[in-house]
């Protein structure tokens, strides 16, 4: 299992998936990285059917947002079709993309 | 401060321009809104556009009107807020007014996005997320963000695709009366229901299609005839992953709030209503943010026909931005152009007695929201 790398507030020790360069939190301006489980559970999805040049040689492919066991969501890529609460976990992050596989 | 009045409208019909340039669009607008102002002496000119630099190369569209409409030296201004442009140019325009700086403004909003390949027109409104991000390189394009949305709010309140097919039907019928409308075709449930599916669970009726298409409207400081009763704007999230509720947009219920604490009004308080159905599922989200209708009951609403002629409110009497067609930077005056058709009298699906209307526009994935309220003063 991948882990997922997140921005962590020093003060108020909110997390973020995307930097932030002031914490909407606390208003504090330093965050650190850190990694957390890349495990947790469908929250969301669709399966995209039209897309731009980028990603058209993919289609259909789904996407979901995915609620990490620590409570933060993240979106990224899924290998299969998943319904809302399947259990995932985190299998490669290259590019900025994470992707993420049911298990079960 | 001072009192603002719409003094002027112009349209042009909204679909495919093969033959007509982005510049010829705008600039024919212009004329007619001018035209019905009765040319006043413009002191600034507001444009709302968002994609004339990335599909036609096109910028400075602020300074060629002024030349091309010989307004002489005045200042000119691009307002850029994805879909939002043209509600955010509008309220630029009313502000300078309001405060007294200008007396009469031209504001227009202008796209072409036709003669762009959907791949290349979808790459072009993609430009509306953060894509510096991993939600983005997930491959996360803008209809799909609705697409998610749509499965949540099915998941949580027992809403169904027929439900956002109610709501594309609703709007289709309402563009059929409506001249400058895209679609004008006939269409079902059914028809709606089993159309191509372009991010499950939104089928092509559920997305609002590529136009082309201008408006203008000149504001005036003034007291009769329709007049501004509040502008707002708000800012939400620009990323699914970071919304606390994905089932609500932030920036929609803030303007829509203190537009109606400025105004003195209240949602029960509005007789008509044009909201961004950029998909239909945005419209459910909408009534429900703009207190039209309690959180996690808008598709009840749409089930009860309470969002239509002899329902509580009718939403998107143009057609919305389904079927009327959705020119993205001139699509917030494309809504105050109905609002204030609505407010005279002499709209298509006219609400009779219409006197309090409010127009709402969303810019990318809820980033940004105007509201604006209008009244109509004998
Ligand atoms: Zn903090």
């Amino acid at each position: 299992m991948e882990m997922i790398q997140v921005y962590e507030c020093t003060q108020c020790e909110k997390k973020f998936v995307q930097r932030k360069w002031i914490c909407p939190n606390c208003k504090n301006n330093e965050l650190l990285q850190k990694n957390i489980s890349g495990e947790g559970k469908v929250f969301s999805h669709t399966t995209i059917h039209v897309s731009s040049k980028e990603f058209s040689h993919l289609t259909p492919y789904s996407v979901a947002l995915i609620e990490l066991s620590e409570g933060l969501r993240v979106t990224g890529r899924v290998t299969d079709q998943v319904v809302i609460d399947d259990k995932v976990k985190c299998i490669s992050y290259f590019d900025n993309t994470f992707v993420f596989e049911k298990f079960v | 401060m001072n009192k603002v009045a719409v003094s002027g409208l112009g349209i042009t019909p909204f679909g495919k321009h093969e033959n007509t340039s982005l510049k010829t669009l705008l600039l024919d607008a212009c004329l007619d809104a001018l035209r019905e102002a009765n040319f006043p002496k413009i002191d600034a000119v507001y444009i709302g556009n968002f994609m004339s630099g990335s599909l036609s190369n096109q910028e400075i569209l602020g300074a060629i009107t002024v030349n091309d409409l010989g307004l002489g030296p005045i200042p000119a201004v691009k307002v850029e807020g994805a879909c939002a442009s043209g509600g955010i140019a509008f309220r630029q325009a009313f502000l300078m007014i309001q405060s007294g700086e200008y007396e009469n403004v031209l504001i227009a909003g202008v796209e072409k996005m036709k003669h762009a390949t959907t791949e290349e027109s979808t790459r072009a409104i993609n430009a509306a997320m953060d894509n510096d991000s991993n939600e983005k390189h997930a491959g996360l394009t803008f209809p799909g963000f609705f697409g998610m949305l749509a499965n949540r709010y099915f998941y949580e309140t027992g809403a169904s695709k027929k439900h956002l097919a109610m709501v594309a039907l609703k709007n289709r019928e309402y563009a059929m009366n409506n001249p400058i409308a895209q679609f004008k075709k006939t269409t079902s449930l059914e028809e709606i229901m089993n159309a191509r599916i372009i991010t499950d669970p939104l089928g092509l009726f559920d997305c609002s299609p590529t136009t082309d298409g201008a408006v203008a409207i000149v504001l005036s400081k003034g007291e009769k005839g329709v007049i501004v009763r509040a502008s707002a704007q708000a800012s939400g999230s620009t990323q699914l992953q970071e919304a606390e509720d994905i089932l609500s947009f932030p920036a929609i219920k803030e303007s829509a709030n203190r537009a109606y604490h400025i105004a003195g009004l209240g949602p029960e308080d509005i007789d008509v209503v044009e909201l961004h159905d950029c998909f239909s599922m945005t419209e459910i989200i909408a009534i429900e943010e703009l207190g039209l209708f309690k959180k996690g009951s808008g598709w009840q609403a749409v089930e009860q026909g309470l969002t239509k002629h002899g329902g509580k409110v009718p939403v998107n009497t143009s057609g919305g931005l389904l079927s009327k067609g959705h020119p993205i930077g001139a699509t917030g005056l494309a809504q105050i152009y109905q609002i204030v058709s609505q407010l005279r009298g002499t709209s298509c699906n006219q609400v009779e007695g219409a006197n309090i209307g409010l127009a709402q526009n969303l810019g990318g994935t809820g980033a940004y929201s105007t509201v604006h309220i209008f009244e109509g003063v004998n």
